[in-house]
């Protein structure tokens, strides 16, 4: 059963159209992140749901309930945002003994959970500071302590860990995920950087232009996404154009605009003659000092340029004068490392080849 | 080049603005310290010739005779100063009680109706003072507006006394000083930032509640600002009350006015003259103290 639920959601402000039709399930306990570069709905979107923005129309409802014309203060949603919005003027357990007070719960009782909320942050005894005390991390943990204090049937999160450094952007996501798994609350997530929402998620939902273009699990969106704008959005691919020319039993052929052919396995969706674009991730594609025996979906070509990028290299390499390709290779210091303008050969395995079928 | 010149040329790139790379001294100072000297020495030598010296020849006045414990000793002094001063506390508390609504609404504004609105906030300021003044009788007047209506409705049968009152005073300087107290806090609601009230609603707080939790502490330091302003512009004023309160409503100014040049009495003028500046600075002092000097140029900007 859905927990939280958009149906057929628009948001218009003015001449632009924020959301676009945008309906949405999100189950009970559920990790899901709208995500998508900026200016996607996907903020606007979590905005409505918290009640902050009407939706111009469409309905969305919490626990089942039709929630449109309640206002903000009477949804029970929790709201972490990217600057954290601590009152500055209240200590720490001013701000999140605020939510507590509101919902009228005797002073004692508000005093033992603030505690616990802290402690469940690992910030035990903080009360008295005030936000500008704090380091930026900390000031993360009391926003989060605040939504979470008040027990709300759903946590919306604005880009909370955008503002940290990358260190402990790393650490206060495997920490947001223990929080979120332990007390198990439905979570919904807004972000524009793929790695955190494959590493936070159960399921992500790509956002562009104020629709949905495609949902899926983390896994799924990167092996299997259906949309040039997913394939490149999350992960980084090589894409050329083609078109489907020959079916066999268990292959079949696309014939790149660039020349080569690309053997790949047959998929029933695709017939013959279909315009489609093929992607390979960067890592995905076989860089070779030699030309090896097998040549399946072999190609040559000379090194453009290269990259040390300290865990691994990127290698640009020109397939013909106009046509480049990016691989990238993990650094394991076995070999000499490529010289540029050398000879070279790439390979890709044929199920390594993604197909998008051309709109 | 040593590690001393190093670290002066830093300096100077700094307060200067450009790279002054050689040590070349004049007169024994770098260059670029002479830069500010002569950016600033025409307002700091002004004030000091037209401003500081008056003042320090003030003060030494002052000090003639037993100006001071006359001042303090006569109860004529002490009305005038007590009047002054609930006069400015008057005038503070009708602005902020008016100013409040008007700044809060006027932060509420998108930009472009903003801009219009701050326009006519400010036009009362470049109608002549002495005629804005005035056209105060043409209301409170016993023949003015007010009276007028009362009068011919049959409310009262002889005019009621507005004119040359304390609250005529206070009405007058209030109009006057509205803008004052207005601005600043229009500016410190306006740098609230939106997320913090959107959060006191997430929370669970209704739009008042949100308002007392949030908006209204948040505005203070602009409201201090507000009152430093309007506190120090009515305490001294002077047209105000000599048009509006007349002879017995005299204020500290008009005092200070009548000693100069009625009574020619200059080291009673001059020690009058002191008491005001010492409250005024004493005000600045303790809003520095409290709020920081800087918040006022914040608010103003």
């Amino acid at each position: 059963m859905s927990f939280v639920q958009l149906e057929h959601v628009w948001k218009v402000f003015g001449e632009t159209t924020a959301v676009n039709d945008v309906s949405l399930d999100v189950k009970k306990g559920e990790f899901l992140s709208l995500l998508g570069p900026s200016g996607c709905g996907k903020t606007t979107t979590l905005r409505i749901i918290a009640g902050f923005e009407h939706p111009t129309k469409g309905s969305v409802f919490i626990k089942g309930e039709l929630v449109n014309d309640v206002p903000p203060y009477l949804r029970n949603t929790g709201m972490v945002f990217q600057n954290y919005a601590l009152f500055p003027h209240k200590t720490v357990y001013d701000n999140i003994a605020f939510g507590l007070k509101y919902r009228h719960f005797p002073k004692a009782q508000i005093k033992d959970k603030v505690k616990q909320a802290l402690e469940l942050v690992q910030l035990p005894g903080l009360e008295a500071r005030y936000p500008k005390q704090l380091s930026g991390g900390q000031q993360q943990r009391v926003a989060l302590a605040r939504a979470l204090v008040i027990e709300p049937d759903v946590l919306l999160l604005d880009e909370p860990l955008s503002n940290l450094d990358a260190k402990l952007r790393a650490q206060m996501r495997i920490e947001l995920k223990q929080i979120q798994r332990r007390i198990g609350i439905t979570t919904i997530f807004v972000t524009h950087d793929q790695e955190e929402s494959m590493t936070l998620s159960d399921r992500t939902v790509v956002m562009d232009q104020g629709s949905i273009v495609e949902e899926g699990s983390p896994f799924q969106l990167y092996e299997e996404p259906k949309s040039q704008f997913v394939a490149s959005f999350i992960g980084q691919s090589n894409f050329i154009d083609g078109k489907i020319s020959e079916i066999g039993e268990r292959d079949m052929k696309v014939s790149l605009s660039a020349g080569p052919l690309l053997t790949v396995p047959r998929q029933n969706e695709f017939r013959k003659g279909d315009d489609v674009t093929a992607f390979v991730r960067y890592e995905r594609l076989e860089v070779l000092p030699a030309k090896p025996d097998d040549e399946t979906n072999l190609m040559g070509g000379v090194m453009d340029h290269i990259m040390f990028l300290g865990t691994s290299y990127l290698y640009r390499i020109a397939l013909t004068p106009s046509l480049m390709v990016i691989a990238t290779e993990a650094n394991t210091r076995r070999k000499q490392p490529y010289e540029k303008d050398s000879k070279v050969w790439i390979r890709v395995e044929p199920e390594n080849v993604g197909l998008i079928r051309k709109p | 080049m040593n590690f001393r010149g190093e670290h002066e040329t830093s300096d100077d790139r700094r307060s200067v603005g450009s790279s002054i790379k050689s040590e070349s001294k004049l007169g024994g100072f770098p260059r670029a310290r002479l830069a500010p000297v002569l950016l600033i020495g025409a307002g700091v030598g002004y004030v000091l010739v037209f401003l500081f010296i008056p003042m320090v020849l003030t003060a030494a006045y002052s000090l003639e005779g037993e100006s001071y414990w006359h001042i303090f000793t006569t109860e004529l002094y002490r009305i005038v100063l007590l009047r002054s001063l609930r006069v400015a506390v008057e005038v503070c508390v009708a602005s902020i009680v008016l100013g409040y609504p008007v700044a809060y609404y006027l932060a509420k504004l998108t930009s472009m109706r903003r801009e219009t609105v701050v326009v006519l906030l400010l036009f009362p300021l470049f109608v002549s003072f002495l005629i804005r003044t005035y056209s105060w009788f043409y209301v409170i007047g016993s023949r003015g507006l007010i009276n007028y209506v009362l009068l011919s409705v049959g409310i009262i049968q002889s005019p009621i006394k507005f004119l040359f009152t304390e609250g005529a005073i206070v009405l007058g300087l209030t109009n006057w000083a509205l803008p004052f107290m207005i601005l600043p806090i229009y500016s410190s609601v306006d740098k609230i930032d939106k997320n913090l009230i959107e959060m006191s609603k997430n929370l669970g707080a209704g739009d008042i509640s949100t308002f007392w939790e949030v908006t209204f502490p948040l505005s203070v330091p602009g409201m201090a600002s507000g009152v430093m302003l309007v506190f120090i512009l009515s305490f001294g004023a002077y047209i105000t009350p000599a048009i509006l309160g007349g002879p017995e409503q005299a204020m500290i100014a008009n005092m200070i006015s009548m000693l100069f040049l009625v009574m020619l009495n200059w080291p009673l003028g001059t020690a009058l003259s002191v008491i005001l500046a010492l409250i005024t600075l004493g005000i600045v002092y303790v809003y520095n103290k409290v709020v920081g000097l800087d918040k006022l140029l914040e608010a103003m900007g």
